[in-house]
């Protein structure tokens, strides 16, 4: 299998600087270690909403399925953000609607990222580089920057404001828990990558 | 991810019908054909797990299976 590395920045906040870090399209298994030791030993002083989540378990149910791919980002020696897409969902905004896009199915940072995280090094970006990493996919897939997902509501006003998705609603239809669903379109995907937020 | 390239030989009814779609969904022959394939396996994938593949009319309430062979 052949793994892609890819150079992106994160902002460490201790430093107060840019600092390289690496994307890879494939989560690996020293990330799934890091996860299962790191991730899960950090005591974060608030609820997180996806500290159930199993990174192990997601990974394994979607391998050798074509329609997913996952993503991971290091820095420091440590994994700190790990993504899961689906290429084979469809748009629901009007003008897209039909039309297949990136769907983020599970996109966490590691606990320590979370603002107002101090005593370690702690990264802001994360997310970011990992929504840029998803539009990009949906470029290279013909997609033309399209993404849609669903979110949890601690990060409903990221997805908004931060990266300027279009806020469709609670989508009762996507679980016990409705969530609401977001969705990027091409022109929102341009603004996002040229103002590189 | 590294690549390999095939030839595929099809119908002029199925060229039309991927020249279509192709059409349609705003994608290059490859990526449309790369979306089937991944469209395929999952529904394999759901089928030998025992699931069944339904459409709905979301407007009539009407279900319906999709038999797949």
């Amino acid at each position: 299998m052949t793994v892609t590395q890819s150079k992106v920045f994160l902002h460490d906040r201790a430093a107060n600087q840019l600092v390289e870090a690496t994307l890879y399209d494939t989560v690996l298994e020293r990330h799934l270690q890091d996860f299962e030791r790191a991730w899960k030993g950090f005591s974060p002083t608030a609820q997180l909403e996806h500290e159930h989540w199993d990174w192990r378990k997601k990974v394994v149910a979607i391998s050798g399925q074509l329609g997913y791919q996952s993503f991971a980002v290091e820095c420091g020696g440590e994994t700190q953000g790990l993504m899961v897409i689906n290429t084979i969902k469809r748009g629901r905004l009007p003008q897209q609607a039909g039309q297949h896009l990136v769907y983020v199915e599970y996109v966490q940072a590691a606990p320590w990222n979370r603002p107002g995280i101090s005593g370690r090094a702690s990264y802001r970006g994360v997310g970011t580089v990992l929504i840029a990493a998803a539009i990009q996919q949906s470029v290279d897939e013909g997609y033309r920057g399209r993404i849609g997902l669903h979110s949890l509501p601690q990060a409903d006003a990221f997805y908004r404001d931060a990266c300027g998705m279009t806020d469709l609603g609670s989508d009762s239809s996507y679980s016990r828990v409705p969530l609401r669903y977001f969705e990027m379109s091409e022109d929102q995907a341009g603004v996002f990558l040229k103002q590189g937020r | 991810m590294a690549k390999r390239t095939m030839t595929l030989n099809l119908t002029e009814a199925e060229m039309q019908v991927l020249n279509e779609l192709c059409s349609k969904k705003g994608l290059s022959k490859t990526a449309l054909m790369r979306q089937a394939l991944r469209l395929y396996q999952a529904v394999e994938t759901r089928l030998d797990r025992g699931d069944k593949l339904l459409f709905e009319n979301e407007e009539t309430n009407e279900k319906s299976e999709l038999m797949v062979l």
